[in-house]
C-alpha cells in the first residue's frame, strides 16, 4: 500500500527542494535535512526494536530530534508510514498540534496513516 | 529459524537482518533450545495486543493517545491498569504460571513497577511473545527477565475458548 505516491523524499508538495537524490548517486551530507532525518530514523528504529511501550519509544532522543526538525519532515514521515505504518506516526500530532485520527482508530497504524495523509492533503498542500 | 526484518530501514543499509542471535543477545536468559521465531517482523501490533489475541493494533495507555486502550480502564502505565485492561477480556488474577488444562494464561513484566511486556502461554507450556517491533517468538517464560523487560509482575488466566 503506498498512500503517497506523488511525494518523493527530495521534493515537498509546496515545490521546495531540500535535496535531490538521484538513484545510486546519493552522498552523505551532515547539513542535509533528508540525510539527517533518515539517520535519526534508522537509529530510532534500531533502538526501539524490542520495545513495546509507546511512551518509551517516543521518548527516545532520536525520536525527539526528528520531532524537533518540525514540519519540513512531514512529507518524509508520511512517505515512510505510507509504505510501512509504524510508531513514526506519533511524531505527527506532536509536530503539527493536530489530531485527525478517529477515536476508534487508536492503535491502528494503517488507519492512522490514512487519516494523516488525508489531513496533509487538505491542510498543507 | 532466522528471519530478516521485512521492512527496509531507510538509507544505504537497506534491509537489516535480525534473527535468533540478536534475540539471544538482547535476552541472554532465554533458553536457546526453547526459542523459535514464529512470525515475520511487523510493527503493526505490540506484545500487549498479541497477548490479548489482537494483531491489528498496538495497545498502550500512552498520554499521546496513539495506542488503543480499553474504554473505562484508566489510561495510566501501572500494573493495576494493565490488569484491569485484561479483565475486560475475561482474565482474572492467577497464582501460578504452570500449564493448566482448560486455562489460557498471560504474564506481565515490569521495570520499577512500570509495565514493559506481556506474554501468553501456549498449549505446550512454552510462552509466546511479540518482541517489540520485531517478531513473535515462542520461548521459556523466565528467559525474558532481564535488562530489557525487567521481572515478572503477575499472571492472569481465563478459561480457554
Amino acid at each position: 500500500m503506498n498512500l503517497f505516491r506523488s511525494v518523493s523524499s527530495s521534493r515537498y508538495c509546496d515545490g521546495s527542494i531540500t535535496a535531490s537524490i538521484p538513484a545510486g548517486c546519493y552522498t552523505d551530507s551532515s547539513t542535509d535535512d533528508v540525510d539527517i532525518f533518515y539517520k535519526l530514523l534508522r537509529q530510532w528504529r534500531m533502538e526501539t526494536l524490542w520495545i513495546s511501550s509507546i511512551t518509551e519509544a517516543i521518548n527516545r532522543p532520536a525520536f525527539k530530534k526528528i520531532v524537533k526538525m518540525g514540519e519540513k519532515v512531514l512529507p518524509l514521515i508520511l512517505e515512510e508510514i505510507s509504505v510501512q505504518p509504524d510508531l513514526l506516526v506519533a511524531a505527527l500530532p506532536i509536530i503539527t498540534g493536530e489530531d485527525p485520527v478517529h477515536e476508534t482508530d487508536r492503535g491502528n497504524l494503517p488507519a492512522m496513516a490514512i487519516a494523516w495523509t488525508e489531513w496533509y492533503r487538505e491542510h498543507r498542500c | 529459524m532466522a528471519t530478516s526484518l521485512l521492512w527496509p530501514l531507510p538509507g544505504r543499509n537497506g534491509i537489516v537482518n535480525i534473527g535468533v542471535d540478536e534475540i539471544l543477545s538482547a535476552f541472554p536468559a532465554l533458553n536457546p533450545e526453547k526459542l523459535a521465531i514464529t512470525s515475520p517482523a511487523t510493527p503493526l501490533y505490540n506484545c500487549i495486543a498479541w497477548a490479548g489475541g489482537d494483531t491489528y493494533r498496538k495497545w498502550w495507555p500512552d498520554v499521546t493517545r496513539i495506542g488503543y486502550w480499553p474504554k473505562g480502564v484508566p489510561r495510566i502505565e501501572t500494573i493495576t491498569a494493565f490488569q484491569m485492561a485484561f479483565e475486560t477480556l475475561g482474565f482474572v488474577l492467577c497464582a501460578s504460571d504452570r500449564l493448566e488444562d482448560g486455562q489460557e494464561k498471560i504474564a506481565f513484566f515490569h521495570k520499577d513497577k512500570i509495565p514493559t511486556h506481556a506474554a501468553r502461554q501456549l498449549p505446550n507450556g512454552l510462552w509466546t511473545s511479540k518482541l517489540g517491533e520485531s517478531f513473535d517468538v515462542a520461548h521459556d517464560l523466565h528467559g525474558l527477565e532481564g535488562a530489557q523487560y525487567g521481572r515478572l509482575a503477575l499472571i492472569m488466566q481465563r478459561a480457554t475458548k
